[in-house]
């Protein structure tokens, strides 16, 4: 009966209106628009968990609506969101999964799967902590101060005095301790100077609570905290002095530490791909095998025989005169959003196109993007007068109009500015409680895809913009997972992208410089492609197999806000799930 | 079909009492559902954010966005109108008879909300058509921005003329303007804003072409900042014309009264079918009861009815320096237990643990004398670094038995665990129709049934819980005078301490914040009246048996923010119509 219903709203959601926010004729459909059986639990596990960080946090002093410090979590905090994790695992083990619509069933599965990693993750923190907290005699002096600093209990202040004191004493012995320590591993060193960073806010939260508003204590403790606040900073740095992490010795100056084959493919698991590292690196080299040979065409097209990089050259030289960039970022988007109607591949809402911004991108901004980035508004990158000379030609030549091509719909519409405006208007719990950059750049990177299949990109200047962008995912995938595994050093990465994709060295280097120096996970940059191969797979099985057209198609995923594509797949075809659904979908073919 | 739904919905109203007990039945919308949203969330929530995306794109856009929007460009002004009246349209279609009392409350809600839009929109022209003779050049600086918008190219000199032209015309006006007689207030204000508004929309065009086209780069600096200058001091000057003034009453303080009209006008947006003159009898009434009672406490004292020197020892009852947060506890302790014994709501758990508690800075004293709370318990207790009589102040003010109720009123379950809730459940809600009624409504609720219930027993408690009551009181009463243009500030000063026992500069800020501040002119009265509008609803529901105090307070907390008569509607079930109007009497004036 459930399932039933829920066909209905399905039905419904799908068929009845192409333009947004019609209100259904179905009251039940517009209910699974905003909410499932499952939402209300997902919202109120993550606000819980604010909750439990907040309060068990370094609180901050005063201040309308401040939050505290966000730092590494102490011993009984960690124990509180592990405890947090299991109430929240058996009142889902309560709930009737099977009476529950697929999107019930869904955000169940991603509650409970995000709950386990979290289990996982406070685990081996605990696991980590255990090795270091003998460098640490001090700690418990800290959380007992914080301890009663959290429910405003009284304190002598000449007692407080004294434990500062006698604690600023083992820290020296520990310091001393460390101070004859040759190297400490990379690891051991961040997580211990961390966990010194985090008592040294909670020392000072506990100290600020009482100083000034209890005289005893404001007579007796400020001398003594100085003196252990100035020495829980000379020990973090100490210690982090002592990590053995170093730049790879390969003259490219980039650092970021590879976290090798078992860890990335347990992250693998955790997005929901059900691929391991070494059948990625298969993907990524048959589709690259692909653009090269596209690549070749076009470059014979244009009479450059197989040296595709002087076809290249031609390309990046088009670029538009200065202060004609804006005008050219509009053709591209009226061209793309044309085609898209003309092939009626998706139904706009209309306000989505009419209120996109536009901004120039400052010069500062410009040396970390040098391509244009999008979402509420595009930030064009194109020179200013202010630049130097190479900048400037650097800037026109990778932002010419063929590069462009593809990429002014993937960061407009209906790509990032799209999901923007419809994350905010579908299903919104999801946003914060399952983002993941499978669905929010692989959506936009499968439009790419769709477009070039259906001849977006008609001159060979034109294809060989858009296979410029689509090797250079591929190259993410292949350099991403080559240095985790710990195959590649970063200038063999930034060596590949020069090589095989045409990037300008300096573009090359930043770009490997940011991916793993950069708070990015491991597989973001090998989400593009490997999200946009996903939701292509679930195009040739729904579209091209006339289940669905493509409007019903896209107006779908987009109202589904951000969750891993395997589930797009499940609430699409309102899959059979059990509650510890694994990921074991194929949606490639790696042979 | 509306019997059907209505089936629905007791179901619903069952389950709901038992947290997190879902279970999904044949026919029927899962319950968990409901807790989160309504055949009509996705409108409200749609709606926010549409007038969200319109007031970035037709505002002054810049990558940082802005906030608090005062003054809309004439384009921008037809579009929102455009959109409500899409958004009506799309209400009208809706199938209302089949919705949940849910969807109904929100159906309701949303209808209501865009009108008072379309009311404010429509008032905004009228200020605009008044002062359209004192900014005519102001259309060169919105097609300027017009191109902007969409990076259309332009020819540096011609802008660089037009900005030129655009001068000229502000120093004629200025001319004019400055033989001018004063202008109205509010013309001038909004004169003031629109000029600031049409400078900051100037720097956004001007930004975005500048060191990108070489000859916007050559031409345009010059004329633009020669304009953006004329713009400052231009507003300042219109600022100045302003025919507004500070009371003539030595209290130093300003504000507007909005007068009968518009006061009566809110009061309907709000959902409070009374006049002005009614709630002053509501709030005299009030006051009377609590006077009695408040003599009855001063007599148990033994002073007689000299309450203020009964009132003067309580306020003396202060704790020592530093120990204000341990008192704090302990009337929380207090406060809990006794809503525990007496099974009024379900605590979460997670609620109770983690409230933060913080210290107000000496600053953030100087503003509020009083702790707050929220996320936190914000404690106003004194440093060394304040002043003598600063610190005796604050010390009396906060002294434990004026502290008894209000530590339960900012905590749990008042404003603690409504922040807490309010981000759990139905939270599309918080945006889309705050209002005090509910927030104040709710806490002030609690000190009224905490009082009924008790939990005032020495002449003492009674008398602290007293002393805020007859401040909302007070509330009421001085607001309505003033607004209505019947009292002066410094008559609603007085007030305050010949009535309240408040301390003569403590009542002095609370007047200057109510009226110079940027609160509603009902903020101040929602308290009680929002308060007693609670109370008559648990009569209804409670006293009448027909629920018991757990189940009422255990639905209402999760309902999140909604005036109250839609609160009783959705408690009751209550048989709506999609062009509802407001006409709960909720006060008994007998």
């Amino acid at each position: 009966m459930i399932r039933n219903l829920l066909i209905c709203g399905i039905a419904a959601a799908l068929y009845a209106s192409p333009s947004y926010a019609q209100g259904t004729d179905d009251p039940l459909a517009s209910l699974y628009e905003q909410a499932s059986e499952t939402s209300g639990l997902v919202v109120q596990y993550e606000n819980d968990v604010r909750a439990v960080e907040y309060f068990y946090g370094p609180m901050s002093s005063g201040g309308y609506g401040r939050w505290g410090a966000q730092v590494l979590n102490a011993p009984d905090q960690r124990a509180r969101l592990l405890q947090l994790d299991k109430d929240y695992l058996s009142k889902l083990a309560e709930l009737n999964f099977d009476g529950m619509s697929i999107h019930g069933q869904v955000d169940y599965v991603l509650l409970k799967r995000k709950i386990d990693a979290h289990i996982r993750q406070l685990e081996a923190e605990d696991e980590h902590y255990q090795r270091i907290t003998k460098y640490l005699p001090f700690a418990g002096t800290i959380y007992d101060f914080e301890a009663k600093r959290r429910r405003g209990t009284s304190v002598v202040g000449e007692s407080i005095a004294q434990q500062l004191h006698d604690a600023l004493g083992t820290l020296n012995n520990a310091k001393a301790t460390i101070d004859a320590m040759e190297s400490m591993a990379q690891d051991d060193a961040n997580f211990l100077a961390d966990a010194v960073s985090a008592l040294k806010s909670r020392l000072k939260s506990a100290y600020d609570f009482y100083d000034g508003y209890d005289p005893m204590f404001t007579w007796w403790v400020p001398e003594p905290y100085k003196a252990l606040d100035e020495s829980l900073a000379e020990y973090e740095k100490l210690i982090r002095s002592k990590s053995d992490a170093a730049p790879f010795d390969d003259g490219s100056n980039i650092g970021g530490q590879p976290i090798g084959r078992d860890a990335f493919n347990r992250q693998l698991k955790e997005e929901m791909i059900a691929y391991t590292a070494d059948e990625l690196l298969a993907l990524a080299e048959k589709e690259f095998a692909w653009c090269e040979a596209e690549l070749l065409k076009a470059s014979r097209e244009m009479g450059f025989g197989d040296d595709w990089k002087a076809a290249q050259e031609q390309v990046k030289n088009s670029y538009v005169p200065p202060g004609k960039q804006p005008e050219l970022i509009i053709k591209l988007n009226d061209d793309a959003i044309q085609f898209i109607k003309a092939h009626n591949l998706m139904a706009l809402p209309p306000l989505a196109e009419e209120t996109w911004g536009m901004i120039m991108m400052t010069p500062e901004r410009q040396l970390v993007n040098p391509f244009f980035t999008g979402g509420r508004e595009i930030s064009v990158s194109y020179p200013t007068n202010t630049m130097s000379h190479a900048d400037k030609l650097m800037s026109m030549r990778g932002n010419n109009p063929y590069f462009s091509r593809g990429t002014v719909q993937h960061e407009l519409v209906p790509g990032h500015h799209l999901q923007y405006f419809m994350s905010s208007r579908y299903k919104t719990y999801r946003r914060s409680a399952f983002g993941t950059p499978f669905w929010g750049e692989g959506w936009a990177l499968y439009w790419e895809l769709l477009l070039y299949d259906k001849g977006f990109a008609k001159t060979p200047e034109e294809r060989i913009g858009m296979l410029f962008w689509r090797m250079h995912r591929c190259a993410r995938i292949t350099f991403s997972i080559k240095f985790h595994l710990g195959e590649w050093t970063p200038q063999q990465c930034v060596d590949y992208l020069v090589d095989r994709v045409g990037h300008e060295p300096a573009n090359a280097h930043g770009e490997v410089k940011r991916s793993f120096e950069a708070n990015y996970s491991p597989l973001y940059q090998l989400a593009y492609l490997v999200g946009g191969l996903q939701l292509f797979s679930i195009k040739n099985e729904l579209v091209d197999s006339g289940k669905m057209t493509f409007e019903e198609f896209h107006d779908a995923i987009i109202k589904q806000n951000s969750l891993p594509i395997e589930m797009v797949r499940a609430t699409l075809t309102n899959q059979q799930l059990t509650r510890d659904y694994e990921p074991i979908w194929k949606f490639y073919n790696v042979h | 079909m509306i019997h059907r739904t209505r089936h629905f919905f007791a179901v619903l109203f069952v389950s709901a009492v038992i947290p997190y007990g879902v279970s999904a039945q044949q026919d029927t919308v899962p319950a968990s559902l409901y807790e989160q949203a309504s055949e009509v969330s996705g409108l409200v929530v749609q709606y926010g954010e549409d007038v969200r995306a319109i007031d970035y794109f037709y505002g002054p856009m810049a990558s940082g966005g802005r906030r608090g929007v005062v003054v809309h460009a004439p384009e921008q002004l037809e579009r929102l109108q455009a959109l409500n009246e899409a958004y009506l349209h799309k209400l009208e279609a809706l199938d209302f008879d089949r919705f949940s009392v849910h969807g109904q409350v929100d159906y309701i809600l949303l209808k209501g909300k865009i009108e008072a839009s379309q009311e404010a929109l429509a008032s905004e022209e009228r200020s605009r058509a008044g002062i359209a003779r004192w900014i005519p050049f102001a259309d060169s600086i919105y097609a300027f921005e017009q191109l902007r918008r969409r990076g259309t190219a332009i020819d540096g000199e011609q802008v660089a003329g037009s900005l030129h032209g655009a001068l000229q015309q502000l120093e004629h006006t200025r001319a004019v303007l400055k033989d001018e007689p004063e202008m109205d207030a509010a013309l001038s204000d909004y004169a003031s804003a629109a000029i600031t508004d049409l400078q900051t929309r100037l720097k956004s065009a001007f930004d975005f072409y500048n060191g990108y086209d070489p000859m916007f780069t050559w031409w345009v600096p010059a004329p633009y900042q020669a304009l953006d200058t004329a713009l400052t001091a231009y507003a300042r000057l219109v600022a100045d014309k302003t025919d507004a003034k500070p009371f003539d009453d030595g209290s130093d303080i300003g504000g507007k009264p909005i007068g009968r009209d518009a006061f009566a006008k809110e009061l309907r947006d709000n959902m409070i079918p009374y006049t002005p003159e009614e709630l002053l009898k509501l709030a005299d009434q009030e006051f009377a009861w609590c006077e009695a009672e408040l003599l009855k406490a001063s007599r148990e004292m033994g002073f007689g009815d000299d309450w203020k020197a009964a009132q003067e020892k309580v306020k003396n009852s202060y704790v020592a320096p530093g120990k204000q947060p341990e008192l704090i506890i302990e009337l929380y302790k207090d406060a809990n237990d006794f809503i525990n014994a007496n099974d009024l709501i379900t605590m979460p758990p997670i609620a109770e643990e983690t409230w933060g508690m913080v210290m107000m800075t000496p600053e953030q004293q100087l503003v509020s004398p009083f702790f707050l709370g929220g996320r936190n318990i914000m404690v106003s207790y004194p440093t060394n670094t304040m002043a003598h009589d600063r610190k005796l102040m604050s010390m009396r003010g906060n002294n434990p038995y004026f502290s008894r109720g209000t530590v339960q009123h900012e905590l749990v379950p008042g404003h603690h665990l409504q922040y807490f809730m309010n981000s759990r459940y139905k939270a599309y809600r918080a945006n889309a129709f705050r209002t005090p009624f509910w927030t104040e409504g709710w806490t002030l609720y609690w000190e009224l049934l905490l009082y009924d219930l008790g939990f005032a027993k020495t002449p003492e408690e009674r008398i602290g819980m007293l002393f805020w009551r007859m401040h909302r009181c007070a509330r009421i009463t001085f607001s309505i005078n003033y607004h209505l243009g019947n009292w002066s500030p410094r008559q609603c000063v007085d007030y305050l301490v010949d009535r309240v026992g408040h301390e003569p500069s403590t009542a002095h800020g609370e007047v200057k914040r109510s009226f110079e501040a940027n609160y509603g002119a009902l903020y101040q009265l929602a308290y009680l009246t929002g308060g007693l509008q609670l109370w008559s609803l648990k009569k209804e529901l409670v006293d009448s048996g027909k629920m018991t105090f757990k189940e009422f307070h255990d639905r209402i907390i999760r309902e999140n923010y909604l005036p109250i008569e839609m609160l009783r509607a959705t408690l009751t079930n209550q048989q709506l119509s999609r062009n509802f109007e407001s006409n709960w009497k909720f006060y008994d004036f007998n």
